[in-house]
């Protein structure tokens, strides 16, 4: 059924309806990448489809979404969380399955689950400090932190650090 | 910006307490499950999920983390801190550059 209606009506997305098979096979690559690199690090699936479909949606209006009212970058970022959802599970059972140290891990787990608490509390408050500070410089210190910590991992593991 | 509070706890677990890098992906797999479940009860109520895309991500993606998950019991710690620590760079720089130009275009 959904087929058939991709091929009668097109593919009907976010308000774009589109005949074209490259946007359908555009779709199910990004998710295919999506899968990949959430499967194999563990995270960061989710970037992949937020910025998929943040690609359709400028390429109809030709503009950037961050700068637009309308709030439409909150659907896409909740379809992208409905969607890495069943891709977490899938990952999270085949780790299950393929762990050496499942018992471990699984007391690992429990271990850190008293850092949901603190970590809801701190997503709390950035949010609300994102409307107080300037967003652009947060992000940028942001970003530079992240860059750091990847090198730090980089240099760890080359025994640098 | 692709990394979020999951990559953040992914470093804290193998830089601050030396978890191996394949058990700390394992673990944030887990706490993702629970904090996105949480949050998309409120996404179903307040926003527009488009379900094809929904769909078609959800199946491709499925299979695309089998190949992956498969892929990371293979590979060694090593292998994937490196290759943890490569996507961490490349999304913070261009989270950094993304945020310039944006900054230029309003200044414009």
């Amino acid at each position: 059924m959904l087929m058939k209606e991709v091929r009668t009506h097109g593919v009907r997305f976010l308000g774009v309806t589109s005949d074209s098979k490259k946007q359908l096979f555009f779709l199910c690559a990004a998710g295919l990448v999506a899968g990949l690199i959430n499967g194999l690090i563990g995270t960061g699936g989710g970037i992949i489809i937020v910025y998929a479909l943040s690609y359709f949606k400028r390429k109809r209006r030709g503009a950037d979404l961050d700068t637009e009212p309308g709030g439409d970058i909150r659907d896409i970022l909740a379809t992208a969380i409905a969607s890495i959802l069943p891709i977490t599970a899938v990952s999270a059972l085949l780790y299950s399955l393929t762990s050496s140290s499942a018992t471990s891990t699984a007391s690992s787990t429990i271990k850190y689950a008293i850092y949901i608490v603190p970590a809801a509390c701190g997503g709390i408050c950035g949010a609300a400090l994102l409307d107080v500070f300037n967003s652009s410089v947060i992000k940028k210190i942001f970003s530079a932190l992240v860059v750091w910590a990847g090198v730090s991992m980089i240099l760890k593991e080359a025994g640098v650090m | 910006m692709g990394v979020g509070g999951g990559g953040l706890l992914v470093v804290y677990l193998t830089l601050a307490r030396d978890i191996a890098q394949y058990d700390a992906q394992r673990i944030n797999l887990i706490f993702f499950i629970a904090a996105s479940a949480a949050s998309l009860i409120i996404h179903f109520l307040r926003r527009k999920i488009n379900f094809l895309a929904f769909l078609i991500f959800a199946v491709m993606g499925s299979v695309g983390a089998i190949a992956g998950s498969l892929i990371a019991a293979r590979v060694s710690g090593g292998a994937l801190r490196y290759l943890f620590g490569a996507f961490l760079i490349i999304c913070g720089l261009i989270s950094f550059f993304k945020g310039s130009k944006r900054a230029a275009a309003h200044e414009k």
